[in-house]
């Protein structure tokens, strides 16, 4: 029974690193209409960049993380505006196929540069625990990850119900014309919102990077971990993501608890498919208007 | 019959007229000029060439890259041997020719092995292949040799997941056995420490996981061993949560498998932090190479054990340079100043076999070639080679432990040699920790 | 009208002409290579007819792509069947596995379904890498391949090739082609006037699972050498799309060329293949930016002028 336990508290935990992960996809999916398939890559391309900086400065992971987060926000910036914006008005495929070219670039310039060997941010953490009974306790870097995830998410849902940033985003998403009546220009707006979702993403791709082992064809799985997220808790909803991630971590752990390990990504895949299937807005995302 | 009254449509000044016209006319001659095309587009019969060309593809990039690391620079080496005095004679030219390597980046990925492999079969024309590295690379390639009838040098990957390949007609593979030589030194190593003979698996779905893990479930029973099997795991698993709770509970204190090294990193880690600690911990392949040992972190790789089949220690010359396996990685660490690693003398091995095979053949007539292959009997840098009937020769495997080193960070140390004494032992061994 | 036929005519003729006397005249390498044309070619019909003409954007074509090959290999390495039915009998797996899953499936529409087909696909390469009866992770050697001859592999795929051009030609002639073009142009009306969306959208789904399923049976045949995570990646989905969107989307000619393009540029960047995929990926982001049409798009639009395809718009 207590290994039980200790498999859902891993789940949890877990979920609040996948929720991390995904609220940046969640973020421009739910306010640019636009699926990142990049998103994942643009992930690693973080974990990455963090690791240069640790090894030319010597600083641990999260310090460098500091140096990181404007270096993405820059690059969110840039995509968004220049590729991005040019293809949203065009249809569906457009933005998918420039989003897939950009993974496929990102991908292998990635190993090209770096070599394709798994790489890890090093961290003391990654191996520490804290015991609560004798059997049960809570991994350190989980532990780490879920505070840093649930932080940025409240982070998030302040940003955009006070600030006025946050408002004209929500403003540019909700009605694109209107909000340029109101003087705001929808272009940069949503360029500082992909800037945002990478400032994210780097933050996710730290919490990914001292917890697990990466390399340049990575970003693909936690593409699918932040579909997963986002579809089951439902697009552009901060709380929807977390929940989404716990479901998600839960699922995995649960499964791969009764029918073996090698099942774990299938399980996060079957509910993933179910919510598909019979709520495809999620559970706290509103009702897509016809696109 | 609408011809006087059709305006001819212009757009950027062309007619649709003149542009089927010029279309049509240009692919016609350009099929006609590929017929006038010599060399790769012609049809032509097996290349006439001054040099022997042997097709090489390596796992330079990808999940396997430590394996394919030492190329082309110890290929390279041993190429320029075989050279030195002209290189091989073949009767068909009369006098000696060349050989010259063409290598191609695998990625670690099989389909793009065997596409690489049937590339170099027919638009090089390679006349011999060298297949090295994993059951992921070895298994593609033979199978294209095989396919298209071309002489295969297999080295470098455990004989039982290649065999169901066979019977195989134009590939000859030499490495250990996981039943008749990775299986001993296991039963021989691990009573040297004491444990209560639980043996926890942790593998990978892929040839070399399975295939581990189906022997050794086999025959771990019949020496008193328990075994407890969570279920083999895919490709870039991440939470190893459920299997650690099993060994924990089971209460396994030997934990054995076949896994890539991003996976093992992972779960090696969360070992730790779950509080399971085995006192033997033997992995195939992932801890192979100093840099994936320097992936763990800390001190994380202290004490695991892992197949050595081949080292500085290990008392072969090549029968190329007569170099000792000693002398070749101290030529191989001067040259670039990296650690010593595996496939070196693997992959010297297999221009040695090589040069011997075309010294006795003396042809490039591919139905003779495997016939003198089929003869080989020689002393190589990895040991005797010898092909049985069913095309495979089995290479010698002691027992390897990772030690903090102080040359270089993390160093190997020989700590079994039950079944090939004639190894030497540089260290004793020790639980892990 | 009649002389523009007639060169038509002429130049289909010369140019498939030459495809099937390639063995007699081209090195093996050029077979090989249009061996693999004619293979991408279909797929890549197929998916266009997915995407440029339904309406269905699919990342999970691979899951036929999987099916085909794994059917190849458990029909002759099992039960010894002949290697031209099994690869048959992969194609109506295919159909079956498309009409089972078409019920969750098709209740997704736009981009939910393109991440529905993609699970779907992932799904399957977990479950084909768990299944001892397909060898889990270690795959198969389709030995029945070492004794067929490169030309009889070449002859099937480039008759694959030619044979999507055709069928997704007449299909486009036909009453299902022209409910494609009357949903595409406005779903709702064409609703109105009795047309079947699902039904059309489900006929041209099956149909692209079908020939898919059995390109890929001839596609591993000369392969040899089959692995769940390979037969079942998205890496398939990135060829296709690739080659169409440079190609041209909603054209018949479109995946000609791109096909085209795509296997030479793979043979030319084989030794190099990171940038042969970030070129792929360069181009492809260049293409959405300036031509989304298109090669043949662009072409089209400029020239006015129509080869195989009726006007897409």
């Amino acid at each position: 029974m207590e290994v039980f336990i200790q498999t859902l508290i891993n789940g949890l935990l877990l979920g609040g690193i996948y929720a991390a992960v995904g609220i940046g996809l969640s973020m421009i999916f739910g306010i640019v209409r636009l699926v990142n398939l990049a998103h994942g890559d643009l992930m690693i391309l973080s974990s990455y960049l963090i690791l240069v900086i640790t090894g030319s400065f010597g600083l641990n992971p999260y310090l460098s993380l500091a140096a990181v987060i404007p270096v993405m926000f820059i690059i969110g910036f840039i995509i968004q505006k220049y590729i991005l914006n040019r293809v949203l008005g065009m249809g569906m495929e457009p933005p998918l196929i420039v989003a897939f070219g950009l993974s496929i670039i990102l991908q292998n310039t990635l190993l090209l540069v770096f070599s394709p060997d798994a790489q890890s941010l090093e961290t003391p953490l990654s191996i520490k625990s804290i015991p609560i009974t004798e059997t049960l306790s809570i991994p350190a870097i989980y532990f780490v990850g879920f505070l840093v995830g649930v932080a940025v998410i409240l982070a998030l849902q302040l940003f955009f119900q006070f600030t006025y940033l946050g408002r004209a985003i929500r403003a540019a998403s909700d009605d694109d014309e209107a909000a340029q009546l109101m003087g705001i220009n929808t272009g940069t707006t949503y360029a500082v919102a992909m800037g945002i979702a990478m400032i994210t993403a780097a933050i996710a791709g730290a919490l990914i990077g001292t917890t697990f082992t990466f390399f340049p064809h990575t970003g693909p799985t936690y593409l699918i971990i932040s579909f997963g997220v986002v579809i089951i808790g439902g697009a552009g909803s901060m709380i929807g993501t977390l929940v989404g991630g716990f479901i998600l971590g839960l699922a995995q752990l649960v499964g791969s608890h009764f029918f073996g390990s090698g099942y774990q990504l299938l399980f996060g895949y079957l509910i993933l498919f179910i919510v598909l299937v019979i709520r495809p807005q999620g559970i706290f995302g509103r009702k897509e208007r016809a696109a | 019959m609408n011809q006087g009254q059709e305006k001819p449509s212009t757009k950027n000044g062309i007619t649709r007229r003149r542009f089927i016209k010029t279309t049509s006319v240009g692919a016609t001659s350009a099929i006609i000029a590929g017929t006038g095309l010599p060399g790769w587009v012609r049809r032509a019969e097996a290349a006439k060439r001054d040099h022997i060309l042997i097709g090489r593809c390596n796992p330079s990039t990808g999940s396997l890259a430590g394996f394919g690391e030492p190329s082309p620079l110890i290929d390279d080496k041993a190429v320029a041997i075989i050279n030195k005095n002209g290189g091989l004679f073949i009767e068909e030219a009369g006098k000696k020719l060349p050989v010259k390597v063409k290598m191609l980046d695998t990625e670690s990925d099989s389909t793009k092995a065997a596409e690489l492999a049937a590339r170099l079969i027919l638009n090089d024309k390679i006349d011999i292949m060298i297949a090295l590295h994993t059951p992921n690379m070895v298994n593609p390639i033979s199978a294209t040799c095989e396919r298209y009838g071309v002489p295969c040098i297999g080295l470098d990957a455990p004989i039982e997941p290649w065999l169901p390949g066979g019977p195989y007609r134009w590939t000859y593979h030499a490495f250990w056995s996981v039943a008749q030589d990775f299986y001993p030194v296991c039963i021989g190593m691990w009573p040297q420490i004491k444990t209560n003979k639980t043996v926890g698996l942790v593998a990978n779905n892929d040839p070399d996981g399975i295939g581990f893990g189906k022997v050794f479930k086999e025959l771990l029973p019949a020496q008193g061993y328990k075994v407890v099997d969570p279920g083999t795991f895919p490709y870039g698993t991440r939470d190893f949560t459920s299997l650690i709770n099993m060994w924990k509970k089971e209460k396994v204190e030997i934990l054995f498998g076949n896994v890539i090294t991003s996976d093992f990193v992972n779960c090696w880690r969360q070992c730790r932090q779950m509080g399971f600690a085995p006192r033997i911990a033997t992995v195939a392949r992932a801890l192979l190479f100093p840099p994936a040992v320097e992936a763990l972190g800390g001190n994380l790789a202290q004490g695991i054990t892992t197949e050595v089949w081949w080292s500085p220690h290990h008392p072969f010359k090549s029968s190329l340079t007569d170099q000792s396996a000693r002398d070749l990685c101290d030529e191989y660490t001067k040259a670039i100043g990296k650690q010593w690693s595996q496939p070196i003398g693997f992959k010297h091995a297999a221009y040695e076999i090589l040069a011997d095979t075309l010294l006795r053949a003396k042809t490039l007539k591919k139905s003779h070639i495997i016939k003198a292959l089929a003869d080989t009997k020689m002393d190589t840098i990895v040991g005797p080679i010898e092909y049985n009937d069913k095309h495979y020769s089995r290479t010698p495997l002691v027992g390897g432990q990772w030690i903090k080193g102080r040359e270089f960070p993390w160093e190997l140390k020989l700590v079994y040699n039950g079944e090939h004494p004639d190894i030497p032992l540089t260290g004793e061994i020790k639980p892990v920790g | 009208m009649k002389s523009h036929q007639g060169w038509r005519l002429v130049l289909i003729a010369i140019l498939v002409g030459a495809l099937l006397s390639l063995p007699l005249w081209a090195s093996r390498y050029v077979v090989l290579i249009f061996l693999l044309f004619g293979l991408h070619l279909a797929m890549a019909q197929m998916w266009n007819l997915l995407a440029g003409y339904t309406g269905l954007i699919s990342l999970g074509q691979q899951i036929f792509i999987g099916l085909g090959g794994y059917s190849l290999a458990v029909l002759t390495v099992y039960y010894q069947l002949p290697i031209w039915l099994s690869i048959l009998i992969g194609g109506g797996v295919c159909v079956l596995f498309a009409v089972i899953i078409s019920f969750p499936i098709f209740r997704m529409s736009g981009v939910y379904f393109a991440i529905g087909s993609w699970i779907v696909a992932e799904s399957l390469m977990i479950w084909f890498s768990n299944w001892d009866y397909a060898k889990k992770g270690m795959g198969f050697f389709i030995k029945a391949a070492y004794g067929v001859s490169l030309n009889q592999i070449y002859y099937s795929a480039i008759l694959m090739g030619i044979g999507s051009v055709v069928l997704v030609f007449l299909l486009l002639r036909s009453k299902l082609g022209l409910s494609l073009m009357a949903m595409r142009d406005d779903e709702g009306a064409s609703e109105g006037i009795g047309i079947n969306a699902y039904r059309s959208k489900l006929a041209c789904f099956l149909i692209a699972a079908f020939v898919t399923g059995i390109t890929s049976g001839i596609l591993y045949l000369n392969q040899v050498f089959i692995q769940p995570y390979n037969a079942f990646g998205i890496e398939w989905t990135v060829r296709l799309c690739f080659i169409v969107i440079i190609g041209g989307i909603g054209t018949i000619e479109g995946p000609i060329i791109g096909a085209l393009i795509f296997v030479l540029l793979q043979q030319f960047f084989a030794e190099y293949a990171s940038i042969s995929l970030i070129l792929l990926g360069v181009v492809s982001v260049l293409v959405m930016l300036a031509m989304p049409k298109g090669i043949i798009g662009t072409v089209q639009d400029k020239l006015a002028f129509e080869f195989l395809s009726p006007r897409r718009s």
